[in-house]
Formats: structure tokens, sequence, C-alpha cells
């Protein structure tokens, strides 16, 4: 007679067993990353409240807050992004420009350089240096005052933290990102352009004509459509594992380093799935 | 003004609170007292909202927030005031800017009458002359008397403390137990203090409730 041993035992039984197990091996996984996307969700249609109609029906008093960020993000944030974009620039010319050489293209340069720019470096590597500099800094604020029960603090008062805390930091991300990444776009072709005259002597009216030959409109917005993206996502992750944060210290240093590590990670999705949708219907 | 009926709380399997009653009358001091983990702060987070009660009923200022919205739950908070066991204030603002958030943000009055008030309830706690110094900048007193002052902002008619002694020592707990009793004889203030600080409670308690594993026990007057 058959018994339930038996039905699990052999090697039939072993083999679902293993799945068995492997599949309760990943459900805790799969579970906690679902609980944090349908939070990150809930913390999105929480904040587009707080930033978009919260201010209009007395929700939310956006305006003290916004402009000190404003300037965190925008303004503070414009020397490091100047001096990377430079650099990546530059380095573009320097990587391509003896292989274009030996194909007899160095016309071509300032062309590639400006579509690289404008359509990849320099809106995900504005999104890297703001997910460091700003999203670091978003999670480990928060997380401190959830820590010190400051959070707790703004409810009691009848203040909602999403409008007070998470909408002013959406909204000057989401605002100052794409004035960062055109002046990556800038300051990336400067830099390429400095290289190709030093290395390759193409000479400055030549680059900018060249450029401007080689990118059309949609290239730029293209960027710009995406560092709005990207800006979404930065803020939203960020702020959320700050304001999840548990377990003092380090809970703080734990959830800064997989807020970043988190943004980081679907910035580069979200910039392959928009990249994709870019080539397959709008570039071409 | 605050009635609590039978209010359980459990976390999965764990039952922190096991039918909690007890009434609060306007001008009153309570406090709640208890061993560690005894649900003491499990109890007034679910007062002030920070939880909700996993059965039972609380009533405040003659308002059930039993399955009260979030939104319904903001009004009913205006009524009340909370100092947290670390003061909470938030520490990218002067004391003075602390006191005056709730104002601004739940008034449209302009920034000069806002500064009076800020100035009225700061001289309530004695902190005048600390109005523009950080949180960080100030004794672990001092931020409790400012957290005190923000939990008055808006003219509350109850104030919860949360271990209000704790951190403090002996003379810094005597002016904050004499601040209570202050705004109790003067503002008619209900106030309901977690402690385990029995010199406290004997200074200001009117009734205590007893907390033992979750179980309240039966108030009594404690003069």
């Amino acid at each position: 007679m058959s018994t339930p041993e038996a039905a699990t035992s052999g090697p039939i039984g072993s083999f679902f067993g293993r799945i068995g197990r492997s599949f309760l091996s990943f459900r805790a996984p799969i579970v906690g990353l679902l609980r944090h996307v349908s939070g990150v969700w809930h913390l999105f249609l929480l904040t587009t409240y707080y930033s978009f109609i919260g201010p209009f029906v007395g929700r939310s008093k956006l305006r003290r807050q916004l402009f000190p960020m404003l300037s965190n993000v925008g303004a503070r944030s414009f020397p490091i992004v100047f001096m990377i974009n430079f650099l990546i620039g530059a380095i573009l010319v320097i990587q391509m420009g003896p292989v274009m050489k030996d194909f007899g293209q160095t016309g071509l340069i300032p062309s590639v350089v400006a579509l690289a720019v404008c359509r990849e470096f320099g809106p995900v590597m504005t999104a890297i240096i703001m997910t460091a500099r700003v999203g670091a800094s978003y999670t480990a604020v928060l997380a401190s005052m959830k820590i010190n029960d400051e959070v707790l603090a703004l409810e009691t008062m009848a203040i909602h933290p999403v409008g007070y805390l998470v909408a002013p930091r959406f909204l000057a991300m989401v605002i100052m990102m794409p004035c960062l990444v055109v002046l990556s776009y800038i300051v990336g072709m400067i830099g390429g352009g400095l290289v190709a005259y030093a290395i390759f002597d193409i000479g400055a009216e030549s680059y900018i004509q060249r450029t401007t030959d080689g990118i059309g409109m949609i290239d730029v917005i293209a960027g710009l459509v995406k560092s709005v993206a990207f800006a979404v996502i930065i803020a939203l992750i960020c702020c959320y594992y700050g304001l999840i944060t548990e377990g003092g210290p380090m809970g703080l240093g734990r959830n800064t380093m997989v807020a970043v590590v988190s943004s980081l990670v679907v910035v580069i999705i979200a910039d392959l799935i928009m990249g994709a949708f870019f080539i397959q219907y709008v570039f071409a | 003004m605050i009635r609590v009926r039978d209010v359980h709380m459990h976390f999965g399997d764990v039952k922190v609170l096991r039918g909690v009653s007890f009434d609060v009358q306007r001008g009153e001091t309570l406090c709640i007292l208890g061993g560690s983990g005894g649900g003491k702060s499990t109890l007034l987070n679910v007062m002030i909202g920070a939880l909700r009660a996993t059965d039972g009923e609380v009533v405040i200022d003659g308002q059930s927030t039993r399955g009260m919205k979030e939104r319904q739950f903001d009004d009913v908070r205006r009524k009340f005031g909370v100092m947290f066991q670390g003061g909470a204030l938030l520490n990218s603002m002067s004391i003075a800017d602390n006191v005056a958030l709730p104002i601004g943000y739940h008034t449209k009055l302009d920034a000069d009458t806002i500064e009076t008030m800020v100035k009225m309830k700061l001289y309530q706690v004695d902190l005048l002359h600390a109005a523009d110094r950080r949180p960080s900048a100030i004794s672990g007193g001092m931020q409790k008397r400012a957290a005190v002052a923000r939990a008055l902002a808006l003219d509350p008619k109850i104030l919860f403390y949360d271990e209000p002694s704790a951190g403090l020592d002996p003379i810094a707990t005597t002016r904050i137990d004499e601040l209570i009793n202050k705004l109790k004889t003067t503002m008619r203030m209900t106030n309901v203090v977690v402690t385990h600080v029995m010199e406290s409670v004997q200074r200001i308690a009117d009734h205590i409730i007893m907390l033992d594993k979750g179980a309240g026990h039966p108030r009594r007057d404690a003069r």
C-alpha cells in the first residue's frame, strides 16, 4: 500500500522534493522583492498626489522645503556633474579616435561623441552621480529621521511624511535632473572637442558644425526623457528605503547601500528598455 | 476626554496588549506604569494612532478612532500633542522653527503672528533663550521641554508623554514634572504619561494604570 513517505522516496520523489525545496528557498526573496516593488509603487502614488494635487487642495506646503532642495540637488551637484561628463567626453575621443583614424573617419568623431553623450552617457552618468551624491543622502537623512522618531513626530502633528519629506525631494530631483543632463551634453561635447583638437587637429568651427550635423532634436529630447525617468526612479527608491529603515545605525547603513545599488540596477534596466524603445520606434 | 475599551494588540502570535480599558477625564494626569516589554509604548502608540489596535476601541474627545481612515485621524491628531522619548525634534531646524512647524503647516497665520505664538510657547517651557539653537546644541532636558513646546503649538487638549524622565538627571526630571503639573493646573491639560520612574509618578499622577504582560490592572487613585 502506498504511503506519503513512499510517494516522496525514490528518484522521482527526490527530484520533485528538490524542486519543492528550491522553490521554498527562492520564495522568501521573491516575496520580499514583490513587497518592495509594491511599496515603491504605493510611494509613487502618494508622492504624485502630494507633489501635484496636495499643494492645490491644502494637503501639503512644498514651497518652503522645495527651494533648499533645488539648491542641494542642482547647484551643489553642478561641479561634479561638470567634471565627470567633461572627462567622459574626453575619454570617448581618446578611445574611439585612433580606431576611427585607422578607417579614415576622423571627421565622424564629433557626431559620434554628440550621439553617445546625448543618447547614453549624459543621462546615465548624471543618474549615477545623482544616485551616489543625492540619492544616498536622501536615504541616510530619512532613515536617520525614522530612527529618531522624527517621522512619527510629523505624523502625530498631522503632517504627512510623504508630503513634507518625500514630495520636495522628488520634485527637486525631477526638476534638476534634466537641467544637469543639458549641462552634461554641453560639457561632454566640450571635453571631446578639446581632445579632438589636441590629438586629431579638428578645429572648433569644424567640430561644432559636424556635431550639429550629427545630432537632431530627437536625440536631445530622448536623453531628457530618460533623465526624468531616472530622476523618478532614484528619488522614489532612495526615499522608500529611508522611510522603511529599522534597526538603528546598522539599518541606516544597510538601507543606504541597498538603496544605491537598487537605484543603479533599476536605472540601467530602465535605460536598456528605453534605449530599445527609442531605437525601434523613435530614431528609426 | 480619553476612553480606552478592551484594547488588544497582537503582533503575529505575540499578544502585547490583552484587553486594556481605562478612562481619563479632562484635566487629569494618568501615568501608565509597567516593566520593560509590558506594552506601555505599544498602548501609547495605539492611542496616538501610530498603531491600529487589533481589537477594542480608543475614543479621544468624543471621537472613536476605530476603523477611522488616516485623513480622518489627522483631525483627531490636532486635538493632542506628543512628547517622544528622545524629543524627536527635527535636527535640521532651530528650536523656534520646530515649534513653528505645525502652526505654519495647519494655519494661514502670517509670519509675525507665528513668531509671537512660538515665543509664547517657548516662554511656557522656559526656553525662550534657546529659540535659535539647534536641537543637537541643547541638553536632553531642554530638548524634552522644546518637544513639549512643539506639542503645545496647536493648543491641544491632551498631551501624551513617552518616558519624559528617561536619560535625565533628578533636577531635569523634577523640572519636567513641574511643567506637566503647571500645564494641568493652568490650562486644564489632560496628560497621559508613560513612565517607570516612581518619584515622577508620585509628583504628577492623579491616577495610574499598571500594565503587566499586556493586561491593564484596574486604575486607582494615586494620591
